[in-house]
């Protein structure tokens, strides 16, 4: 079973447009969700959750329709995290374990202490006193103890200093250990979703420009640092995106489309993504 | 419900704490003026100050991401009005017959339900006005609705009754002696639980689009 199936999903905005978007997550896979600021990943996810209505298109996830009345059932195997951690600021970490608790029917309190106590988090101070950091680590916490079948994460990296983002990292790393785990996480800081993802989706200016296994990205594509002249002989389907400078040209090319005479190299998941992004607009 | 409920007790009992207290001494204090603005309060602790607090904390985003529908994110705030209004009545009663007993007040009775009565059915009145508009519009532009209806509303029946003094109260009376006063809770309360569907759809509609 697919975890996520995403169909020809759209939202129109005043001003913004997330068009015609396509992907699944299977179950046990981690998907990371590229995009710069404003590409539209928050959009899609709250489509995804049926926080949002589309414009077109539909979302499946769990085998159930986001739009349906039964999602807010299948919701109690999502964990959720958000890019802040939208909890009641006066409540302290003890108060929403209580509260979280009456919301999931499987939630497990010894594992919220557990974790609790793993993110150096106190039970007892008001949420409005916590860090940046520290909000994500109890909104990853809260996530995590009702043994969820899916983990949606809006950037939860986003602004915390390496030492967090890191630790975050490694306790999603210890969630898709068991086989029938998946998530979809969103990030536009790419080296985070390298480490983790085993799929990414590029989502920019509102429409998903690529989505792939990772390791396939990084197999098919390739990075040509040439000259103007060799630049020039290089297949035109064969380029994604350019980048010129004093010294010569850079280019990502498909590498199945390209000469095996010209020297190429294996790209970052980042020159994938700022490649794609560029185009070949110079 | 039961978790929406939980949190907004904690909202409460973390962050209202003095409005809680100050409720308490309207419904304490002897006489009819005062226990207006408690009773009042009660109602609009849910339909503003709540609504408020989780739109700021934006709480009502990750509400829509976990298993709560739409209605019962709605609903929840409309039970706990109810409640805190029910709580609010019963510990008024309680403190009056105290006064009555250490002889603090004169016994008012009939009188005193009365009033009690007028001042519940127009606190619900006020929510089934009220939570429909700040559900759909939300607290910023739905704030400014509210207080405009009624201060309209309030604006108009002024007018009337300034303009035509008799005619006014002959309608009053005409209603008092038709509808027996415990009534009036009793319609205010189904117009407030009518309202909630319309609440229901207005939030939808605004988280929604």
């Amino acid at each position: 079973m697919n975890a996520i199936e995403v169909r020809n999903l759209g939202k129109v905005y005043p001003g913004f447009e997330l068009r015609n978007v396509k992907f699944t997550l299977p179950e046990g896979a981690i998907l990371g969700l590229v995009g710069e600021n404003g590409a539209g990943k928050s959009t899609l996810i709250r489509l995804i959750m049926g926080a949002s209505a589309p414009s077109s298109g539909e979302a499946r996830v769990l085998g159930a329709d986001a739009r349906s009345p039964e999602f807010t059932k299948i919701k109690d195997d999502i964990g959720v995290v958000l890019d802040e951690a939208h909890f009641p600021t006066s409540l302290n970490a003890r108060q929403i374990g209580r509260v979280m608790a009456d919301t999931y029917s499987r939630w497990d309190a010894g594992a919220y202490g557990e974790y609790l106590k793993r993110l150096e988090l106190p039970e007892k101070k008001p949420v409005k006193d916590f860090s940046r950091g520290m909000r994500m680590k109890l909104a990853l916490a809260a996530a995590l103890s009702h043994d969820a079948k899916l983990l949606v994460l809006d950037e939860p990296t986003g602004g915390l200093d390496p030492m967090v983002r890191d630790e975050i990292l490694d306790i999603l790393e210890d969630f898709t250990r068991r086989e029938d785990r998946s998530v979809l996480i969103s990030s536009h800081i790419v080296s985070d979703l390298e480490k983790l993802c085993d799929y990414v989706a590029f989502l920019h200016k509102g429409e998903l420009l690529l989505c792939q296994e990772k390791d396939r990205i990084l197999e098919d594509y390739a990075m040509a640092r040439v000259t103007e002249a060799e630049f020039e002989s290089l297949p035109e389907e064969a380029v994604r995106g350019v980048r010129r400078g004093k010294y010569g040209v850079e280019a990502l090319v498909e590498r199945r489309l390209v000469n095996s005479a010209v020297t190429l190299e294996r790209p970052s998941l980042e020159d994938v993504i700022v490649f794609f992004a560029r185009g070949n607009r110079e | 419900m039961k978790a929406l409920l939980r949190k907004d007790l904690y909202w409460i009992c973390t962050q209202l704490k003095l409005f809680l207290v100050m409720m308490a001494i309207f419904c304490a204090l002897p006489g009819g003026n005062f226990l207006f603005f408690g009773v009042l309060y009660s109602v609009l602790l849910t339909t503003t100050t709540l609504m408020s607090l989780d739109e700021t904390s934006k709480w009502e985003v990750l509400a829509l991401m976990l298993p709560y529908s739409r209605r019962q994110i709605v609903a929840e705030k409309y039970v706990l009005g109810w409640m805190l209004l029910a709580g609010t009545l019963a510990v008024s009663v309680i403190f009056r017959l105290v006064w009555w007993a250490v002889g603090i007040a004169e016994p008012e009775g009939a009188d005193f339900l009365a009033v009690l009565c007028v001042y519940a059915a127009v606190a619900l009145l006020i929510q089934a006005v009220v939570s429909p508009v700040n559900f759909r519009f939300g607290m910023t532009r739905g704030r400014i609705l509210s207080i405009t209806f009624i201060a309209v509303t309030a604006g108009v029946g002024a007018a009337l009754f300034v303009s035509s003094p008799e005619a006014a109260m002959g309608v009053a009376r005409a209603m008092g002696s038709r509808v027996p006063v415990f009534v009036l809770p009793l319609l205010a309360a189904a117009l407030s639980a009518a309202s909630l569907p319309l609440a229901a759809r207005g939030f939808r509609k605004r988280v929604e689009k």
